[in-house]
């Protein structure tokens, strides 16, 4: 069993904050600030923002695992609904990496893995480990 | 094979894409040429004949581009003006091959050629190019060298099959468009007076033929009739003079009366057959094939289904002759206490609909009436879907013999018994709810060989024994 890198959560959490910054420019553009809406609004957007950093990243960081057996790869996720995803290898098309600038940063990157008809990511890979992986699928 | 052209018409197609630019300063021209001097006509619209003659002059010169060349590994396909392509395509790796005789082609020996592979988009085909009835029979007879068994099996579905397959699947909603685009093009066409016309008809007639229903609901009822009218015409007049071909390789299959369809399938390629039944042919016991192949059924008007309906040991039958080896097997994993994993959303729809329409009823009381009808109507279809889903629950489950997988499940307001070949399968996985975690069930989603995305989902079934089923360790 292949578990990603703990840099991936830390990644999840950068782009939750940049996420979380236009809806709190948005609030305080539009309401008044200090008026009763503006401090609902800004409750909301402050559980929310809680919410995924603190709860639903790190359960789906946890829950996320990969493994790569003789004929098959199997990828399980989810944080409410838990998937099982299994790709028989005999069907692979192709194998492609994609790395963000955060990626780069950390040195990791995700493996997209695509048949006819179906498709698995597998983020939070060291690069070189990726590589290891592609090379591991037949074609 | 030398390089040859496509057929004559593909002028028309080319020039038809830009040809309405020019209408209207030609048809100015002319009003200012009637009204004015004839040298004010000259001297205003020779710009505009030119426009017409460069744009004709470029259509030719489109069509004089495009070619297709047949080769013994497979067909090449060249056409571009300043951006030349130039596409080889291997026969082998051709899934399915299709001729279109459109009624309004014949007399000019006209027939579109579709050819798919695996590859490329999956709206759609990845070639078509119109050709003469002459040139599209000869790329026919090419690919079907590649199977030269002169024996086969012979499919030849009944008139009442095929009017029972019309009846029963034709979409209304497709129809009421249909009718819907016809009196707004009218209107653009002939004068608004006339689609104005048509409309005064239509509200006239509801009227007289309401029987007491309010008039907004009767035009409502009257159009959804019409709309399904037009659709089972349209679907009879696809599958008639239907035949399907069974060879060694090879699904051909023949249909339509006004539009001749022919396909030609690689039966290695298909992907999965379905056998479909409706509530009323469930309690008919009536059973239609249809199956799918890249490329087969990717058009609106195609021949989507192999067999249509068919009384159980008639269908059994033609199913065997047409596709040895592809059987269902028995249900080996089936729900278990997960009843209400089936029964949820329609039960939603039954308590919904009538919670919503007395709302309505209190929020509008001058729509009272029709209100009271329209909530009447929608909650027709959700006693329908509970129906199908209980059937879903007596039925659902999952097999495999070796060769093939069995899913058995309902989808809309159909109950599908889909086999599934083991190596077409791409993706198999198992969702778990939160709710599905108290009694150990979940969701099979098996995900088949396709283009774009093909998924079949079995719901309610156990988790632990799916999971032994499948050979998936716990991580």
């Amino acid at each position: 069993m292949i578990k990603p890198q703990p840099g991936i959560l830390t990644i999840w959490r950068l782009l939750l904050v940049f996420a979380a910054i236009p809806p709190s420019f948005l609030f305080s553009l539009f309401l008044r600030v200090g008026g009763l809406w503006w401090w609902v609004c800004a409750a909301l957007w402050t559980v929310a923002f809680l919410f995924f950093y603190l709860f639903y990243l790190p359960v789906r960081y946890r829950k996320l695992s990969f493994t790569l057996e003789k004929d098959r790869l199997t990828v399980t996720s989810g944080v409410f609904q838990t998937n099982t995803r299994v790709m028989p290898l005999a069907n692979v098309q192709y194998v492609g990496l994609v790395i963000s600038p955060f990626d780069a940063v950390w040195g990791l990157c995700t493996l997209l893995v695509t048949a006819p008809g179906g498709r698995l990511h597998l983020p939070g890979l060291r690069q070189q480990d990726a590589r290891n992986l592609a090379a591991l699928m037949p074609r | 094979m030398s390089p040859q052209h496509a057929h004559p018409l593909t002028i028309f197609t080319h020039l038809w894409r830009v040809f309405y630019l020019t209408i209207i300063p030609v048809i100015r021209g002319f009003m200012g040429a009637v009204r004015g001097d004839f040298s004010v006509w000259l001297g205003g619209a020779w710009i505009d004949i030119g426009i017409l003659l460069i744009m004709v002059a470029g259509a030719v010169w489109s069509w004089r581009r495009v070619t297709y060349t047949l080769e013994d590994e497979g067909i090449r396909i060249a056409s571009g003006l300043l951006l030349r392509h130039d596409t080889r395509i291997p026969w082998d790796k051709i899934v399915t091959l299709s001729v279109a005789h459109p009624f309004f082609l014949r007399p000019l020996r006209g027939a579109y050629l579709r050819a798919d592979t695996l590859g490329g988009s999956f709206k759609d085909a990845d070639f078509t190019i119109l050709l003469t009835h002459r040139q599209a029979a000869q790329v026919w007879e090419r690919l079907e060298e590649r199977d030269a068994s002169v024996s086969g099996r012979v499919y030849t579905p009944s008139t009442s099959s095929i009017v029972a397959l019309a009846l029963l699947t034709s979409n209304a909603f497709a129809g009421v468009v249909f009718i819907a685009t016809l009196v707004s093009q009218s209107g653009k066409l002939l004068g608004q007076e006339f689609s104005e016309r048509i409309l005064g008809t239509m509200e006239t007639l509801t009227r007289q033929l309401a029987f007491g229903i309010p008039y907004s609901a009767a035009m409502l009822a009257y159009l959804l009739l019409f709309g399904w009218l037009y659709a089972f015409v349209q679907s009879f007049l696809n599958y008639k003079n239907m035949r399907v071909f069974r060879r060694r390789h090879t699904l051909l299959i023949r249909g339509g009366l006004l539009t001749r369809r022919e396909y030609c399938i690689d039966a290695g390629d298909i992907n999965f057959l379905d056998i479909r039944q409706s509530v009323s042919t469930k309690l008919l016991h009536l059973y239609s094939l249809y199956i799918s192949a890249v490329g087969y059924g990717k058009q609106k008007d195609d021949i989507s289904c192999v067999i249509p309906t068919a009384k159980g040991e008639v269908f059994n039958t033609h199913h065997h002759q047409l596709f040895p080896g592809f059987d269902a097997s028995p249900r080996q994993l089936a729900p278990k206490g997960t009843l209400f994993r089936f029964i949820g959303q329609p039960l939603t729809w039954c308590l919904g609909s009538p919670a919503a329409t007395v709302l309505l009823c209190w929020l509008f009381p001058g729509w009272k009436s029709f209100i009271l009808f329209l909530g009447f109507m929608l909650l027709v279809p959700g006693l329908v879907l509970m129906v199908v889903r209980l059937l879903d629950y007596t039925t659902s489950g999952v097999s495999c013999d070796g060769i093939s997988y069995t899913l058995r499940y309902s989808k809309g307001f159909y109950i599908h018994t889909v086999i599934i070949p083991t190596d077409k399968v791409v993706l198999v996985q198992l969702r778990q709810s939160p709710f599905q975690r108290r009694n150990g069930s979940c969701d099979l989603l098996v995900y088949t060989q396709a283009e774009g995305r093909s998924v079949h989902t079995c719901r309610g079934l156990p988790l632990h024994e799916l999971r032994d089923f499948f050979h998936i360790h716990s991580q």
